[in-house]
């Protein structure tokens, strides 16, 4: 489907160019982004340390650094996801010449 | 299995395992990255707006792709200040922990010196009772003793050290090393309670109140009471170079000079750092007693010297060691870093508190040295294991606060008796120096920065060793 252009700035086909380039900028960003949250995952310590102290404060800490653990994963799942959608993305305005 | 480092002290309350401080250091690092990752997922999202997207009729993907960023700036959202909030908790943890420590050891020191004071009062009454039945029990194990024949009680005085040795579990036990802690501290308690001084009055002369009688006064006690035997009496020292100087390297890490203190017939090593345009620098290591027996030989590194040093007199290790410092160059303006290990600790951290020498730092391996006051400003280490009796020897940490590195070495395992105090070999403790090198506390790292940035820009390091005798008693010792 052709799309219309932006009224008084340029024409439909340029408006999809500059997306795809926004759009490129967008995954270029979002591969750094996942590479940070792939060193905040490294970065995180160890749920199955603290051999020297136990009981509840010991449980309660291991339950707290799993939660922030699986809040990382989601985190780099989604930014994962959106890697994704931008290549299709990007492939779909290939297809239609932008 | 050996146990985790426990880092206190330096000016700070946080009292805490090396790898709690670690997790903590590593939650900071986590938060960091999460920050920044929200700012930069910001600014990708500013990148292609949703209206500019329905605009152009964009590709489903290109809207997909902004859900996904949304989802994911959510939970980065709420993981950065999660991660923070559980470093804030390991860290208040620390904190309320080494208070809680504080103040356990504060009472439990009360409660000794009170129940030593309760003892030193009635333990003369109970001795008169007690006598005659002791005189009965010790002079027939004498007889039973004397009636063996002479071979079978050679074996049995023989087999005497072996025995101790193999029943030496219990000094190698957490909980009756504190216990002598306790005990040496209240040892002043204990002698006002024979005098008969009125608790209050004992307490507040001693450790507990204004300090003027402690475990000083009581080894000089025990010093004084010796001295009529001939045991434990100082006599004059002498030191020689012992062999030639070689060229070393500078000292850099915990561990490194942990492995310099030497362990032969010399007790000491002074590396000399020479730097262009400025005066020379030095790091001087002490080594451990070598002779247990309490009557002085020639042998100044005794436990003569031990008593004495504990005493705060000037022992002739002590002596010896400023001797071969001024040998060495040393000068009152010189830079010098000490370490030491067992009795060259003690020795090390009274040379550091003397006010005699210029010391940049202090570095300890299970000495007695609680009690003596290292000017706050000298940055001082100190490893000790909870399972060394030695440190105990030296009571509580109340006088100085060094960073106190503690571990103990055979948690969870049964120690060793081949020899008598295993936990306190300087092996152990070379060990132990390894692992605090891989620690990233930062207390641990800031002082061991400060000590290899001490010798920076040297142009060449020698090393020599010193052999300290005591001359009254002593004949002309190894040749250098």
């Amino acid at each position: 489907m052709e799309s219309s252009p932006i009224p008084g700035t340029m024409t439909g086909y340029s408006a999809r160019a500059q997306l795809a380039e926004s759009l490129r900028g967008q995954l270029s960003g979002l591969q750094t982004l996942a590479g940070e949250l792939a060193e905040a995952r490294a970065t995180l310590p160890d749920p199955g340390g603290g051999r020297q102290w136990r009981g509840d404060a010991h449980r309660l800490y291991r339950h707290a650094l799993e939660q922030l653990f699986t809040l990382v994963q989601s985190a780099s799942i989604r930014v994962d996801d959106a890697i994704q959608d931008t290549r299709h993305a990007l492939a779909g305005l290939g297809n239609d010449g932008g | 299995m050996a146990g985790d480092l426990w880092i206190g002290g330096g000016g700070s309350t946080a009292v805490a395992t090396s790898e709690l401080f670690d997790d903590a250091r590593r939650l900071g690092g986590v938060r960091d990255i999460l920050s920044d990752c929200l700012g930069r997922i910001g600014r990708i999202d500013r990148l292609v707006a949703g209206a500019r997207l329905r605009a152009v009729d964009a590709p489903f993907g290109a809207f997909a792709a902004e859900r996904a960023m949304d989802d994911a700036a959510s939970a980065i959202a709420r993981a950065a200040p999660a991660a923070d909030g559980l470093r804030f908790a390991l860290i208040a943890s620390a904190h309320s922990y080494g208070i809680g420590e504080a103040v356990a050891e504060r009472l439990a020191q009360d409660v000794a010196g009170r129940l030593a004071s309760l003892l030193g009062m009635v333990l003369p009454a109970i001795l008169v009772e007690a006598l005659p039945w002791m005189l009965g029990i010790g002079g027939a194990a004498a007889i039973g003793v004397a009636l063996l024949p002479a071979d079978r009680r050679t074996a049995l005085i023989a087999a005497v050290p072996g025995f101790l040795r193999e029943h030496s579990a219990a000094l190698s036990d957490p909980r009756v090393v504190e216990l002598v802690r306790l005990s040496v501290m209240s040892a002043d308690d204990f002698g006002g309670g024979v005098l008969h001084l009125p608790p209050g009055v004992g307490r507040a002369l001693g450790d507990e109140g204004l300090g003027i009688l402690g475990l000083a006064t009581s080894s000089g006690a025990v010093v004084a009471l010796a001295r009529p035997t001939g045991a434990l009496a100082e006599t004059a020292v002498s030191v020689r170079r012992f062999g030639a100087s070689a060229p070393s390297t500078p000292a850099l890490s915990y561990s490194d000079r942990a492995a310099r203190v030497p362990q032969g017939t010399a007790q000491v090593r002074i590396d000399r750092y020479s730097q262009a345009g400025q005066p020379n620098r030095f790091e001087v290591y002490v080594g451990g007693t070598r002779d247990f027996s309490l009557e002085p030989g020639a042998e100044a590194w005794d436990m003569t010297s031990n008593v004495t040093a504990m005493a705060g007199a000037e022992a002739g290790s002590y002596r010896a060691v400023s001797m071969a410092m001024a040998d060495a160059g040393i000068t009152p303006s010189s830079p010098v870093i000490l370490t030491g290990y067992s009795q060259g600790g003690l020795i090390a951290a009274e040379l550091a508190a003397s006010g005699d020498w210029d010391a940049r730092g202090l570095y300890t391996l299970g000495a007695p040295a609680g009690q003596v006051a290292v000017p706050a400003d000298i940055p001082w280490v100190a490893i000790e294991h909870t399972d060394d009796i030695v440190p105990a020897v030296g009571g509580t940490w109340a006088t100085a606060d060094p960073v106190l590195v503690r571990r103990e070495l055979f948690d969870g395992g049964r120690a060793p008796t081949d020899v008598l105090l295993p936990a306190h070999q300087l092996d152990g403790y070379r060990q132990t120096a390894a692992l605090v090198d891989r620690s990233s506390e930062h207390r641990v790292v800031s002082a061991i920065e400060g000590f290899d940035r001490f010798g920076e820009g040297s142009t060449a390091v020698e090393a020599t060793l010193y052999y300290g005798t005591r001359v009254a008693a002593s004949g002309t010792g190894p040749g250098g």
